[in-house]
């Protein structure tokens, strides 16, 4: 079938660009690494499965995103039902962050641990923009792939930046 | 504090470089998986429709066998229903694909999420009330049948009518399961309304 070899050929090359882009994000969505590979396996499912429909009326790099926070937000909720997470908000975190005791030398291991750990708290509005800003998209990006305002957008970019400063300029590690 | 502070970019780049720990995925595997997705999807699809199948043949055996005419309708609408049913499973519950074109993020979570909660909320309309309307009128033929060859009248019509309250029981029972489903599915779009008013969409 024509359409399946088109949409296969479209999988390979989403998945070659943004397949490590989807594992970091995963990580950042699941913490525990059986059910971070799952999450893994089902965003590139839903992947595969929504290239045969991708209308070209954004880029794939929004497409793909879209479709990658859909199942990884689905994931949280699951799981928040399960278990109940408290997730904070940018400003919660910001709050936070102004009691933290930095060290003043810390491994890049452990910076990506706190920053995952960090990530991880965030609600899902709140963790999309901070993935999105970290994959270096601009705000523009962030607002198409989110369906947020791009106000609402540049204000939490303006917050998690300095929530990133005072994490993890003002001495590093915690 | 330190004398060697990080750099914004430096913590993008390092979340850039972060160690891949998990196997790549081949188109192989995830078109396996995909189908395997599917597999299950069509295997409770093909559960039920059997069951509706079933359903019919066995009614329509009921329209050739059963005596009097109200028998014989309350059997040709329980086989309507049945029809209904099967219609219903592939039109309105079979699961959509995600994610829908146009959708940002949240907006496709929120319209999966309401269609979910008012398939359960109107679940008696679509299941529930066209099986009772036809088992209510099978049962009402069976009321005003000859009774069973052995069978007092009132013993008759006394199994006739617990099996009548059973099934409205059951049917009861679905309907509540449905409608405490549909609390649920409320609940995440209170939960996702939560997050926009704090995103100030």
């Amino acid at each position: 079938m024509a359409g399946g070899d088109d949409q296969e050929q479209r999988y390979v090359a989403v998945a070659a660009e943004f397949g490590p882009a989807m594992e970091r994000l995963a990580g950042a969505y699941e913490a525990d690494p059986d059910l971070r590979c799952d999450l893994v396996q089902e965003i590139h499912l839903a992947l595969w499965r929504s290239l045969d429909r991708f209308d070209g009326r954004c880029s794939v790099r929004t497409w793909t995103y879209r479709v990658a926070h859909n199942v990884a937000t689905s994931h949280v909720l699951k799981r928040k039902r399960r278990r109940i997470d408290r997730l904070a908000s940018l400003e919660d975190v910001a709050e936070a962050a102004d009691g933290d005791d930095p060290e003043a030398t810390v491994g890049e291991r452990q910076v990506m641990e706190r920053l995952m750990v960090l990530i991880r708290a965030l609600k899902p509005a709140d963790r999309q923009v901070m993935l999105l800003y970290l994959e270096d998209l601009d705000a523009a990006a962030i607002s198409e792939v989110t369906g947020l305002s791009s106000g609402a957008v540049a204000v939490k970019i303006h917050r998690l930046k300095s929530i990133l400063a005072r994490r993890f300029h003002q001495g590093g590690a915690p | 504090m330190s004398d060697n502070p990080i750099p914004p970019v430096d913590i993008k780049v390092m979340w850039k470089n972060q160690p891949r720990a998990i196997t790549r995925l081949g188109p192989e595997t995830v078109r396996r998986n995909a189908k395997r997705l599917q597999r299950r999807r069509l295997r409770v699809l093909i559960q039920e429709t059997f069951g509706a199948l079933a359903l019919i043949v066995v009614f329509g055996l009921y329209i050739r066998i059963l005596p009097g005419p109200l028998l014989k309708m309350g059997a040709g609408l329980m086989i309507v229903a049945a029809v209904f049913y099967v219609w219903c499973l592939f039109v309105l519950v079979r699961p959509r694909r995600v994610p829908d074109g146009a959708a940002a993020c949240l907006d496709f979570h929120r319209r999966e999420l309401e269609r979910q909660r008012d398939l359960c909320r109107g679940v008696w309309r679509w299941a529930i009330l066209p099986f009772v309307l036809a088992g209510t009128v099978v049962y009402a033929g069976r009321w005003v049948a000859v009774p069973s060859i052995g069978r007092s009248a009132w013993i008759d019509h006394l199994i006739v009518g617990g099996g009548a309250v059973l099934m409205l029981e059951s049917f009861v029972l679905v309907w509540l399961w449905n409608l405490h489903r549909a609390d649920r599915w409320q609940d995440q779009l209170d939960e996702l309304d939560g997050l926009d008013k704090e995103a100030g969409t």
